[in-house]
C-alpha cells in the first residue's frame, strides 16, 4: 500500500535551499581531486558569526573543512581531497553551525549533494542517476550500487573508452538506462516499499515525482499494481528518448 | 635487522598464490624469499631498518610501526609496501588456530584493497591500525586492544563510519567511557548488547545527536556532557582540582576513624 505522507522536521536544523549550493569537481597538476565551493546564505536565518563547514564524503571515507563564517566564508587554500577514496564521485554536506556560548548546534545542512567530475553539480539541481567509473566490477559492464543517499550507475573503467561511450553511445544508452530506471524503480516501491511523501527529497521521492512525469496514471495505492505502474513509466521514457530509433540511426551513420 | 622493502607486481601475485596455497593446506614457510628478492620486491629509497617482534595486540603494533615509518611516506594504499610489511608479520596475522593450521583470511587482510571506497578498504591489518594510531595516538588504545589478526567489536562497530572513527572528539570520549584504566584493557561489557550504555548505544545515541549537534567540533568532555544518563554508569571519575581531593581525602579518613 502506497500512502501519500507529508513529512515532519521534528530537529531544529533548518535546510539550506540546493540552489544556495555549488560544488564543483577538478584535478590539481598533479591529478589530485579538490573542490571549489560557492555558497549563498540568502533567506538563511543565522547571525554572521555562525561557522560554516563543509564535508565531503564516499562510502566509508571522510573529510571536513573549516570555511570561516557566514559573514566571512573563507574556504581553506588547500581544498585536496586526499582522504576521499579514488572516486569521481563525491558526496558534500554543508554544515551551518552556532558555536556562540560554545554550544556547537547546528542551525541549517544542505546534505548529499553528490557532484561528479564528469557532470558539475548545477545550482538547484541534483543528478538522480550519478555515474561512478569503478575497476571493481570485474567482468561486469554495468550495476546499480543502492547507497544511503541513492542509486549510482557504476560503470566498469576497464572498458575502453567507457566516459565517452556512456555519453553518447546510442547502444549503451538503448541497453542500459531502461534496463537501470526499472531496477531503481522496482527497489523503491517493491523491494524497499517506501512510501511517497508529498514533501520529501530523499532521493526516493525525487526518483518518484521524476516517474510520476512519465506515467500515465498516478502512483497507485495497491503495491501489486506497482510493476505495471513501473512498466508504464519505463515504456513512456523510452517513448520519449527513442533509443531504438537513435540505436538504428547511429548504426546507419557508421554503416 | 632486515631493510625494509616493497612487493612489486610480479609479488603480490606471488603473494596472493602464497595465500590460496596456504588455504588449499600447503605448509606455511616462515621469511619466503619473495621478501628479499629484487625479482619481487624492492628496496625502499631510503634505508628503514625492522626487525621481526611478536606484538601483544594491534595498539603495540601500530605504534611500532609508527615509529619505524616516521620518516617515509605511508599511505595505508601503498599495496607494495603493506603487502610485504604483512608478509614480513605473516606468522602473527595468521596463526595457527586450535585446529594447528592456519586459515589465512580473504586477500584484503593481507594486501590492501584498491576498490574504490569499498567496505574492504581500511580491512589492512597492519595498514589500518597504524592508520588510527597515527591519528589518534594513545586514544586508539581501546580499538586497537585486539590481537593483530583480529579487527575486534570496536572497529566492526565504528570501523565503517569514517565520520565518527576520524572524529578525535568522540574517539577520546569512547576511550574516557569504555578503557579501564586500572586493568588497561577495555572494560567488561563494553559491546555487550544487553548492558544500558554499551558502545552499539552510543553510536545510536550519537547518531542522533549529530543531527543538532556538530559533533565533529566539539571536545571529548563536551560530547560526554551531552550524553543522556543511561552512560552515567561508564563514566570517568570527574578530575577533582587539589583542594577537593585533600577534602575528600580527609572526609574519607574522618570516615574511617
Amino acid at each position: 500500500m502506497l500512502i501519500m505522507l507529508r513529512k515532519l522536521n521534528f530537529t531544529e536544523r533548518a535546510r539550506i535551499p540546493r540552489a544556495n549550493v555549488r560544488v564543483t569537481l577538478r584535478r590539481d597538476a598533479d591529478g589530485t581531486l579538490l573542490f571549489d565551493p560557492r555558497l549563498s546564505f540568502d533567506g538563511i536565518d543565522a547571525v554572521p558569526s555562525t561557522r560554516v563547514f563543509i564535508e565531503a564524503y564516499y562510502r566509508t571515507s571522510f573529510m571536513r573543512f573549516d570555511c570561516g563564517s557566514i559573514g566571512h566564508f573563507t574556504p581553506p587554500e588547500d581544498r585536496r581531497l586526499t582522504d576521499i577514496d579514488g572516486t569521481s564521485l563525491v558526496h558534500f554536506r554543508v554544515k551551518l553551525v552556532d558555536n556562540e556560548g560554545n554550544e556547537h548546534r547546528v542551525v541549517a545542512v544542505a546534505d548529499d549533494i553528490v557532484v561528479s567530475e564528469e557532470k558539475p553539480e548545477r545550482a538547484g539541481r541534483m543528478p538522480l542517476l550519478p555515474v561512478n567509473f569503478t575497476d571493481a566490477l570485474g567482468q561486469q559492464a554495468w550495476r546499480i550500487a543502492f547507497e544511503p543517499n541513492g542509486p549510482v550507475l557504476e560503470l566498469n573503467n576497464r572498458l575502453h573508452d567507457i566516459k565517452e561511450v556512456a555519453k553518447s553511445d546510442a547502444a549503451f544508452f538503448a541497453l542500459v538506462y531502461p534496463a537501470a530506471v526499472r531496477q531503481v524503480l522496482t527497489q523503491i516501491l517493491l523491494v524497499d516499499e517506501h512510501d511517497a511523501h508529498e514533501e520529501g527529497e530523499e532521493w526516493w521521492n525525487l526518483w518518484l515525482r521524476w516517474a510520476a512525469r512519465f506515467a500515465s496514471s498516478p502512483l497507485p495505492d495497491d503495491a501489486d499494481e506497482a510493476p505495471l505502474w513501473i512498466d508504464d513509466v519505463v515504456d513512456a521514457f523510452c517513448n520519449q528518448q527513442t533509443p531504438i530509433d537513435r540505436w538504428r540511426a547511429a548504426r546507419r551513420e557508421s554503416g | 635487522m632486515t631493510r625494509l622493502r616493497s612487493l612489486n607486481e610480479k609479488g603480490i601475485d606471488e603473494l596472493r598464490g602464497f595465500l590460496q596455497r596456504i588455504r588449499d593446506g600447503e605448509e606455511f614457510q616462515a621469511n619466503p624469499a619473495i621478501l628479499y628478492l629484487d625479482d619481487y620486491s624492492q628496496r625502499l629509497p631510503r634505508a628503514i631498518e625492522i626487525e621481526p617482534r611478536a606484538f601483544a595486540n594491534k595498539f603495540e603494533a601500530a605504534e611500532y610501526l609508527a615509529g619505524v615509518l616516521a620518516d617515509v611516506p605511508a599511505p595505508d594504499d601503498d599495496v607494495g609496501l603493506w603487502s610485504w610489511l604483512a608478509l614480513f608479520y605473516f606468522d602473527q596475522l595468521s596463526p595457527i588456530d586450535a585446529g594447528g593450521k592456519r586459515r589465512p583470511r580473504e586477500d584484503y587482510h593481507y594486501i590492501p584493497s584498491t576498490e574504490s571506497g569499498g567496505w574492504q578498504h581500511g580491512r589492512h591489518l597492519l595498514a589500518g591500525p597504524y592508520k588510527l594510531y597515527t591519528l589518534h595516538r594513545r586514544n586508539a588504545r581501546l580499538l586497537l586492544h585486539p590481537p593483530v589478526h583480529q579487527h575486534g567489536a570496536f572497529i566492526y562497530d565504528l570501523g565503517f563510519r569514517r565520520d565518527l572513527i576520524t572524529n578525535k572528539g568522540l574517539i577520546e570520549a569512547i576511550d574516557l567511557l569504555y578503557w579501564d584504566t586500572k586493568r588497561n584493557r577495555p572494560k567488561r561489557g563494553a559491546t555487550t548488547p544487553s548492558r544500558p550504555g554499551n558502545l552499539r548505544r552510543l553510536i545510536a545515541v550519537i547518531q542522533q545527536l549529530d543531527f543538532n549537534f556538530d559533533l565533529y567540533g566539539m571536545r571529548a568532555d563536551e560530547i560526554l556532557q551531552i550524553l543522556p544518563p543511561e552512560f552515567d554508569a561508564w563514566r570517568p571519575p570527574p578530575l577533582l582540582t587539589p583542594g577537593e581531593a585533600r577534602e575528600t581525602a580527609f572526609l574519607t579518613r574522618a570516615g574511617e576513624s
